[in-house]
């Protein structure tokens, strides 16, 4: 179970403060697909660095299976991203020196309970490219690589910052549909943010921000496949 | 254009220390090159400006006399404009109020004498009809005297009250070594002086020439005028000397020689990594910039206005700190340098002086940076625009694909390393620049400890080792020998000497013992040799200067002997002091040639006193004197060394300061990605500690090689011809050179890596898109 309970984020611009988060309260459960919309600016991908333990809130309590995250310091918090957050970008952030088995094994080193590099990328589907360098592939595949590496670390959390922005709608469902397996199959708590209104039929919670607020939690009577959407 | 000056003002702002990097880099170079150039071409200026302003002569004819007659007859000689006779002779000062019986070489000069060799920098004019002393400037001042004094001077016990009429400076005494056995000046001890023929009776008895001052005319043939010499006064001895032979002159050119040789020898390094730097932080800055050149280009601005604008980057930043390096470095580096030399060489006009090579040096970086950010840019703009918004460079590179995975749990090489090697495969040229950096870091400060270390084992080595005598008197003809034989005592007959081999010719010592006692010789693998069992050992300087090799036959004239000696030379010893000949006395007797002892060498200080109140010791030398003399002339280079060392730390410190942050500029994103997936913070700066770790340490593993090899040219060059300095490096300067460098590296990596830890993830990340 996550919790979000009356969060702030606010950052310092020259003189101004700007808050990018204003009380933002929200909860998601364990195992769920949930999708976080909102236009730009409305606070969404800050409250996903939060979530993830990549910045620290003002103030507010996030809540996650127990662990208060805001009150980790910065091992705790390196800890935390290390064993239970898995991340995936807008950009894949793949490491252009490492090949793509090397891009998964590298998190593979990190955490305790690993799943064998090769086969998360037998499971991604890219055995057959695992010793190429992230150059030399397409779009739809570094993003695999990069679920890939997210996921071999075996985490409880997969958080996605708009996993499909940079792919054409082919390849975009793809990746969204090997991620609601990992939700289904694995029992992945995924968090996609995004700005695409379309992938939140797939969600089981729909989380929509607005200028640093939640303007509606709403939860899918039926969280649909990525098949029966239409794109 | 004006907003594009405006945006190349902000981004210089926004990569401050990249852009400081390059000035810093070309302030170094140019001002350590101008720094040096100023001091030795100052010197150099200042003293052909001397010669210029005085009447020094050519060349110098000494002679037990030249008659007028002769003279005039050597004047006559084709490429000979005139011949002046001077009688020199040697007094001592014996005034109360000036201490340490100090002695003076007086020069009476002809009456009819049109050149004045000497100039007058105090008091009265010389004239030929005024009694009168003309003193040394820096013996005047050492003793505070001045034109109007009286100096008393005893001349074989016949005294004579003179009066200092005037100071002078002479070219010919630019570094007046009164003593043979000194090696800088000693103006509290030795002086020189000119006086007119009038006075000559006076002080001498009789006005009896003994040195011809020759100057030549255009097109003069050397040799044929020595021939000439020799034919005007034969019969009678003579000893010729040029500027190249004559001691004080040759000194003062070797040492601007040596001064130019550092400063190109050094400052071509800083120039070399200077550039470097320049060109490898120019791409990289451009290269970052390719989207906005993509931009501009989309914009419709015109690839040559974009071409200009970057290019103004290298040019303006580059120029900024090449001016900088020509205002400063002339003015603090040469200004120290030559403060320093100026306490040795008695030169009036020197002030600091450039070539036009500097000129060239700030036009060749600023040349080379601007069109180093040319090139970078032009790489740029050859894209299609779109192509430019579409990619970064830093993801353009193709790796090499391995087979397999590329690493498995049992990889021999772990992730890191690969990593590592990989992101330096990719940037070659900036991993072959820190390498170069380091390098040229461990190379710089070796060299300047290890020319100190030379220059102090040389010294030691002689005054402890070479020479194991405690006292050295130096006597006259008249010198009873037999109160100077024994246990404690042993005679040496030095003699100055010119030494031919083929077409090759240099000036030396011949030095004839009785036996080795306190001067043993060494040959090259430092096995001590034994003058009984040659015919004649030669120092290895002379020798390989000579191109004389054991078994090699040399022509041997020595001042003031009638007839030219052949001595097979069947040793090369490797004294560092005095380059010459070493004979055994029974070589020397069985050459036809007299045993005349010059010096007593002992290590009895009873003894030393005892000889010492003979009134045939003209002086005692204690070798404590002597090695610290030689000190003094090392210490004056200390400053130089220290500036050199500091230089190098800096230019080391730049250089990977540089790399690193250009490595940290282009990895941030990389850096963040690994945060967050969860590697702690010494996981992510080990990456750096590595990378820097393995260039330092490859950079140490050729500096050590580089160091020696650099140190050996190093002091090959700075020899003296008199002087030949062993390559010597102690093991602490080894360890010095290898740990500044170190250090230098271990504090980039610390300040690099509080940088790595910095890295905001959010903000990073975000700032991909």
């Amino acid at each position: 179970m996550i919790s979000f309970e009356n969060v702030t984020k606010r950052y310092q611009m020259g003189k101004e403060a700007v808050k990018a988060l204003d009380g933002v309260s929200f909860s998601i459960e364990r195992g769920s697909f949930t999708v976080v919309l909102g236009p730009s600016g409305s606070g969404k991908s800050t409250a996903l660095n939060l979530l993830g333990g990549m910045d620290a809130p003002s103030s507010g309590v996030i809540d996650v299976d127990g662990k208060k995250i805001n009150a980790l310091g910065p091992r705790a918090l390196t800890d935390y991203r290390r064993r239970d957050v898995g991340f995936i970008f807008q950009f894949y952030n793949l490491i252009p020196s490492l090949n793509v088995f090397e891009n998964v094994a590298i998190a593979a080193k990190l955490g305790g309970n690993a799943v064998s590099p090769l086969e998360m990328l037998a499971e991604v589907g890219l055995s057959e490219r695992r010793a190429h360098f992230p150059i030399e592939l397409s779009g739809g595949e570094m993003q695999r690589v990069a679920i890939a590496r997210a996921l071999c670390k075996n985490p409880k959390l997969l958080l996605c910052d708009e996993p499909t922005g940079a792919l054409d709608s082919k390849t975009g469902t793809r990746v969204l549909a090997l991620l609601k397996r990992m939700s289904k199959e694995q029992g992945k708590t995924v968090v996609v943010v995004t700005h695409n209104t379309l992938i939140a039929r797939m969600a089981n919670r729909v989380i929509r921000l607005k200028d640093g607020t939640v303007d509606e939690v709403a939860d899918n009577s039926r969280d649909l496949d990525v098949d029966e959407v239409d794109w | 254009m004006k907003y594009l000056i405006v945006k190349m003002f902000r981004d210089m702002k926004a990569m401050i220390y990249q852009f400081y990097a390059i000035l810093l880099m070309a302030f170094v170079g140019v001002a350590i090159y101008t720094g040096l150039e100023g001091a030795w071409h100052g010197l150099e200026a200042g003293l052909d400006n001397y010669f210029a302003m005085t009447g020094v002569a050519d060349a110098w004819a000494v002679a037990d006399g030249f008659s007028d007659e002769e003279a005039r007859r050597i004047s006559r000689l084709p490429g000979v404009s005139a011949a002046e006779r001077e009688m020199v002779g040697y007094l001592d000062i014996k005034s109360p109020g000036v201490s340490g019986d100090p002695e003076l070489r007086l020069a009476v000069c002809a009456g009819g004498n049109a050149h004045q060799p000497f100039l007058v920098t105090e008091g009265a004019d010389f004239d030929g009809k005024s009694d009168g002393l003309w003193l040394d400037a820096d013996f005047a001042g050492a003793k505070s005297l001045w034109p109007g004094d009286s100096l008393t001077v005893s001349m074989n016990g016949r005294r004579t009250n003179m009066r200092i009429m005037g100071l002078v400076l002479a070219p010919e005494y630019v570094c007046y070594l009164g003593s043979q056995d000194d090696i800088i000046p000693d103006h509290d001890k030795y002086a020189f002086g000119y006086a007119n023929e009038h006075y000559a009776a006076e002080i001498f008895g009789a006005f009896r020439p003994n040195k011809l001052n020759i100057y030549y005319s255009e097109g003069a043939d050397e040799g044929a005028i020595r021939e000439g010499i020799d034919q005007v006064i034969k019969g009678r001895t003579s000893f010729f000397m040029n500027h190249g032979l004559n001691a004080s002159i040759k000194s003062t050119r070797v040492k601007i020689s040596q001064m130019f040789k550092i400063s190109l020898l050094f400052s071509s390094i800083f120039v070399l990594l200077a550039l470097l730097t320049i060109v490898t932080t120019m791409k990289r800055i451009v290269s970052a910039q390719r989207i906005q050149i993509g931009t501009l280009a989309a914009l419709g601005t015109r690839g040559s206005v974009i071409l200009a604008h970057y290019s103004l980057y290298g040019f303006i930043v580059s120029l900024l700190g090449a001016v900088l390096g020509l205002l400063l470095g002339p003015a603090v580096l040469s200004e120290v340098l030559l403060g320093i030399q100026l306490k040795i060489y008695s030169i009036p006009f020197a002030g600091r002086r450039l070539t036009w090579l500097s000129a060239l040096l700030v036009v060749l970086i600023v040349g080379l940076c601007t069109l180093a950010a040319a090139l970078a840019s032009r790489g740029g703009l050859k894209a299609m625009p779109a192509e430019s918004l579409r990619n970064s460079s830093a993801g353009n590179v193709r790796y090499r694909r391995a087979k397999g995975e590329g690493m498995s749990s049992g990889a021999v090489v772990s992730f890191e390393w690969r990593w590592i090697f990989r992101e330096l495969s990719k940037n070659l040229v900036r991993f072959l620049m820190g390498v170069a950096g380091v390098v040229g870091c461990v190379t710089l400060i070796m060299a300047s400890l290890g020319l100190q270390d030379s220059a102090n084992y040389a010294n030691d080595f002689l005054y402890s080792q070479v020479y194991t005598y405690r006292y050295k008197l130096n006597i006259d003809r008249y010198f009873d020998t037999g109160k100077a034989r024994g246990d404690f005592a042993q005679l040496l007959e030095e003699d100055e000497a010119l030494f031919n081999a083929g077409a090759r010719h240099m000036g030396g010592r011949v030095s004839v013992m009785e036996e080795d006692g306190f001067v043993s010789l060494y040959d090259a693998k430092g096995r001590r040799m034994s003058l009984a069992d040659h015919e004649g050992v030669m120092s290895h300087m002379l020798a390989r200067t000579l191109g004389v090799k054991a078994g090699d036959e040399v022509a041997v004239r020595c001042q003031g002997a009638e007839d030219e000696l052949r001595v097979r030379v069947t040793g090369i010893s490797n004294n560092p002091a005095p380059q010459g000949l070493f004979l055994h006395r029974d070589v020397w007797e069985g050459l036809g040639m007299d045993f005349l002892p010059t010096a007593v060498l002992t290590s009895d200080e009873a003894l030393a006193g005892r000889l010492g109140a003979d009134p045939s010791v003209s002086r005692v030398l204690s070798v404590d004197d002597q090695s610290r003399n030689v000190k003094k002339l090392l210490d004056s280079f200390t400053v130089l060394f220290n500036l050199l060392i500091l230089a190098a730390i800096t230019m080391g410190w730049v250089v990977l300061y540089n790399l690193g942050l250009l490595s940290y500029s282009e990895r941030g994103l990389i850096y963040a990605t690994l945060k967050v997936l969860g590697f702690r913070r010494l996981e992510v700066t080990s990456l750096a500690y590595r990378e820097n770790a393995f260039i330092t340490v490859l950079g140490l593993l050729l500096g050590v090689p580089a160091g020696l090899s650099f140190l050996r040219l190093y002091v090959g060059l700075v020899s003296a011809d008199n002087f030949e300095w062993p390559v010597k490096l102690n093991d602490s300067s080894f360890v010095a050179s290898l740990a500044l460098t170190a250090v230098c590296a271990v504090f980039v990596n610390y300040v690099i890596a509080g940088k790595i830890n910095g890295v905001r993830m959010a903000e990073s990340l975000k700032a991909l898109e």
